[in-house]
């Protein structure tokens, strides 16, 4: 590997541009997805791959080869190869039956002409509404096979402080064809994360975001769970923005709850009955795919909805079922 | 030639729109879940339950009894019973056969006519929750 380690600065590695480049143009990735997934500016991207900054932080390096999904070494500078002048070196075989083939290209062409004018004439009819109806195709699909994506977020209305909240993000394509994508979820103020499926990307304490980075095809759930101190009161704001490489539609804002306010009802108690219905409960199962997710206590839920309600005591920080 | 392609598209949209809607009523009345009620011998109950793809993972079973009915058990066991309202109720989670069965050992015959079964579930494809009730057959 080709790490530069200069005396008390970061670890440095040489990147080659021109791999870079091809690598992300084959995947149909945009400098944008790049920088905001290395988190530099587009200008930098176009500099690492213009070979104007050969060297990059081993750490930006290792965020660029996941986002362009490959291994760190792929994207490396390798050392130049010898050029040999040797005459014995073997050709590309193409160039050999390329330049095998000259001579034969010498051969004398009859003096008639391959079609008549009138056969040509037909010919080309004949093809024109082909190349017509191909060209209308490829028009077409230029708008189809573009992945629409959709972003929804479901939270509940309501949630008693202190205790778990999960938040459901739900990401369909219209096609499953793999899509690279970050989800970026910007926490509430006063809200802390308790637990992530599946395990996130990337966690900004500036902002108090946190981030996915990867590929769905079809569709895609993320859950997050937070919480906030047993003294909060007031609502929870939820904002988040997802980035698709390959989409028409540039950077998505996630629809759907946005805010959740704190009371004496659990987060699942929709209508707020003090009871979970069965509507409730099973909405819970299929908003989680029926399995068993962190933090998100299934055996409380389901001894609330065998019981006839359920009532929070604040000051045991406890729910008590009736039964 | 732009005439061809317009008339070979609005020749495939007619197609399209003719064939489509012929085919809704297989797709959209198609029921993903039945069930039935029967007996065999004096004091067994079976609730079967069929599901087609795409077949909801969780369902939530509720038989009314009439009153007076004990039950001995149930298989699988219920989850909950309101003795009040006289019924019980099973969550099903994580369904994946496409057919099975609910059995109940009464301690006498029990009066079909007068038990009902309903079964709950979210429709995957709306998100609304749906109840059909069971279809009671005679043995």
């Amino acid at each position: 590997m080709n790490d530069d380690i200069y005396p008390g600065g970061p670890v440095m590695i040489k990147i080659d541009g021109t791999k870079i480049r091809r690598i992300r143009e084959q995947k149909g990735l945009t400098q944008l997805y790049i920088a905001t997934a290395v988190e530099v500016t587009t200008d930098t991207v176009s500099r690492w791959e213009n070979k104007r900054y050969p060297s990059i932080k081993k750490e930006n390096g290792v965020k660029l080869a996941q986002a362009l999904e490959v291994t760190l070494d792929e994207i490396l500078d390798s050392v130049p190869e010898v050029q040999t002048t040797d005459s014995s070196s073997p050709q590309p075989e193409q160039n050999n039956s390329a330049d095998a083939a000259s001579p034969a290209t010498t051969v004398h062409r009859p003096a008639t002409p391959l079609f008549s004018l009138k056969t040509a004439l037909f010919l080309t009819l004949m093809f024109i509404p082909l190349f017509g109806v191909i060209i209308y195709f490829l028009y077409f699909q230029e708008d189809t096979v573009l992945p629409q994506i959709a972003v929804k977020r479901t939270v509940s209305a309501n949630f008693i402080a202190g205790q778990p909240l999960p938040v459901f993000i739900h990401i369909s394509s219209s096609t499953d064809q793999p899509v690279s994508f970050i989800l970026r979820e910007n926490l509430p103020p006063g809200a802390t994360v308790l637990s992530t499926s599946p395990e996130i990307s990337e966690k900004h304490k500036k902002n108090n975001s946190i981030q996915w980075l990867g590929n769905i095809s079809t569709s895609a759930l993320f859950i997050y769970t937070i919480s906030t101190t047993e003294h909060f009161s007031g609502t929870l704001l939820f904002d988040g923005i997802l980035k698709i490489s390959s989409s028409n539609q540039g950077e998505i804002m996630v629809s759907g709850d946005q805010n959740s306010a704190a009371g004496l009802h659990h987060w699942a108690d929709k209508n707020r009955d003090n009871r979970i219905s069965d509507e409730e409960i099973l909405t819970i199962y299929d908003l989680t795919n029926s399995n068993q997710y962190a933090q998100i206590d299934m055996d409380l839920l389901e001894e609330i909805w065998l019981g006839d309600g359920y009532i929070w005591q604040p000051n045991e920080q406890q729910f008590s079922i009736l039964e | 030639m732009s005439l061809k392609i317009k008339t070979l598209y609005l020749l495939m949209v007619t197609v399209i729109s003719t064939i489509a809607p012929l085919s809704f009523p297989l797709l959209s009345f198609a029921e993903t879940v039945a069930a039935r009620i029967y007996q065999t011998g004096e004091t067994m109950t079976f609730i079967e339950i069929n599901l087609t793809p795409p077949a909801p993972p969780t369902l939530i079973v509720e038989m009314k009894l009439p009153s007076g009915s004990n039950i001995i058990k149930t298989m699988p066991p219920f989850s909950k019973q309101n003795k009040k309202s006289n019924s019980i109720k099973w969550l099903l989670k994580n369904v994946k056969d496409t057919s099975f069965s609910i059995q109940l050992v009464t301690q006498a015959k029990l009066d079909l006519g007068s038990t009902t079964v309903h079964i709950r579930y979210r429709n995957r494809d709306s998100g609304s929750l749906t109840e059909i009730q069971a279809v009671r057959v005679s043995q």
